[in-house]
């Protein structure tokens, strides 16, 4: 299973605080396109643009490493990972 | 001064030990803003030994909804003239020693580099000064990272080769607006937080390494996400 965490006011347009979905192989952007299924809600274009990279003001975690590291929203997600879908705040 | 009276409830909190170490200790804080006001203030009345400051604005009228250690009067004046006076006149044992600068990429770590402090606290307000803060982190130091956006904030510890730093954490992020909004309220929680974790940091016992603590008001939750070094 792949725990996936929405955070703050992601989690308003997700309409859910936490996903678990089954462990089939997945990247980011496959995951996220099982999330939109669970949900029955369409949020990826509020997540990503229609290049499919993120859009600015939201980080993607997957087991605490921004894919901005890895393979951006091609990074493969493992059965037991956690994923951390944030928009972190820049205020000071 | 009556150190041992206005420390009284700090050492019958923590003790005597713990209220040396923070004598003794000089904290840096980047960005005397919405979080710089409250965090300054929070580590003046712990009892920090030195506070190095650095901001470059001036006092506006939008920053008075949240920047706790200015007022009316102050409007157009320099947030390190006035920021030093107010921290000054607390209880007069912090040393308070302002730097008005900009934090950039291109001078900022020469700079600074006659600067000795014990950790770092991140106040600052966009991603890319950050990333030119952390520059400067030394091993053996510590940066408490504070960002807050409309009413919520995250917190955590950076410690070079021991945590991510914030460009692991924060690459390829990008701010989402040119005027963040902010209530008082997530500001004053968020400093709260961070000023307790440099404490703590410089007890040796920092809770929030490779930890992003998330703090959002709508419900009041906090949660913790766990950060891997790539």
């Amino acid at each position: 299973m792949i725990t996936v965490n929405f955070y703050a006011t992601v989690r308003m347009i997700v309409g859910r605080k936490q996903l678990t979905v089954s462990s089939k192989a997945f990247d980011v952007a496959g995951l996220l396109e099982e999330c939109e299924t669970v949900t029955g809600k369409r949020f990826i274009n509020k997540l990503l643009n229609e290049a499919g990279a993120i859009i600015p003001g939201v980080i993607i975690l997957v087991d605490g490493i921004n894919i901005h590291h890895l393979d951006g929203t091609a990074s493969a997600v493992k059965d037991g990972a956690v994923v951390s879908v944030f928009p972190p705040g820049g205020g000071g | 001064m009556d150190y041992k009276k206005i420390f009284a409830r700090n050492i019958a909190s923590w003790g005597e030990e713990k209220q040396k170490v923070l004598a003794e200790s000089t904290i840096l804080v980047a960005g005397i803003g919405g979080l710089g006001c409250v965090v300054s203030e929070l580590l003046v009345r712990s009892g920090i030994g030195r506070l190095i400051t650095i901001d470059r604005k001036e006092i506006d009228e939008p920053d008075l909804n949240r920047q706790a250690l200015y007022t009316l009067d102050d409007l157009g004046k320099s947030k390190t003239d006035v920021s030093t006076e107010r921290l000054r006149a607390i209880n007069g044992f912090t040393e308070i020693a302002p730097i008005n600068i900009t934090i950039d990429e291109v001078d900022f770590s020469r700079k600074m580099a006659r600067y000795r402090f014990d950790g770092i606290a991140d106040c600052l307000d966009n991603y890319p000064s950050r990333f030119a803060l952390e520059t400067i982190l030394k091993p053996g130091e510590f940066l408490v990272h504070g960002g807050i956006l409309n009413d919520y904030g995250q917190i955590t510890t950076v410690a070079r080769g021991k945590t991510p730093l914030l460009r692991d954490i924060y690459g390829g992020l990008t701010d989402a607006c040119d005027v963040i909004p902010v209530s008082p309220q997530i500001v004053f929680c968020v400093s709260s937080i961070m000023a307790n974790e440099i404490l703590k940091n410089l007890w040796g016992e920092p809770q929030l390494m490779s930890k992003l603590l998330v703090v959002e008001l709508s419900d009041y939750s906090m949660t913790q996400i766990d950060l891997a070094m790539n």
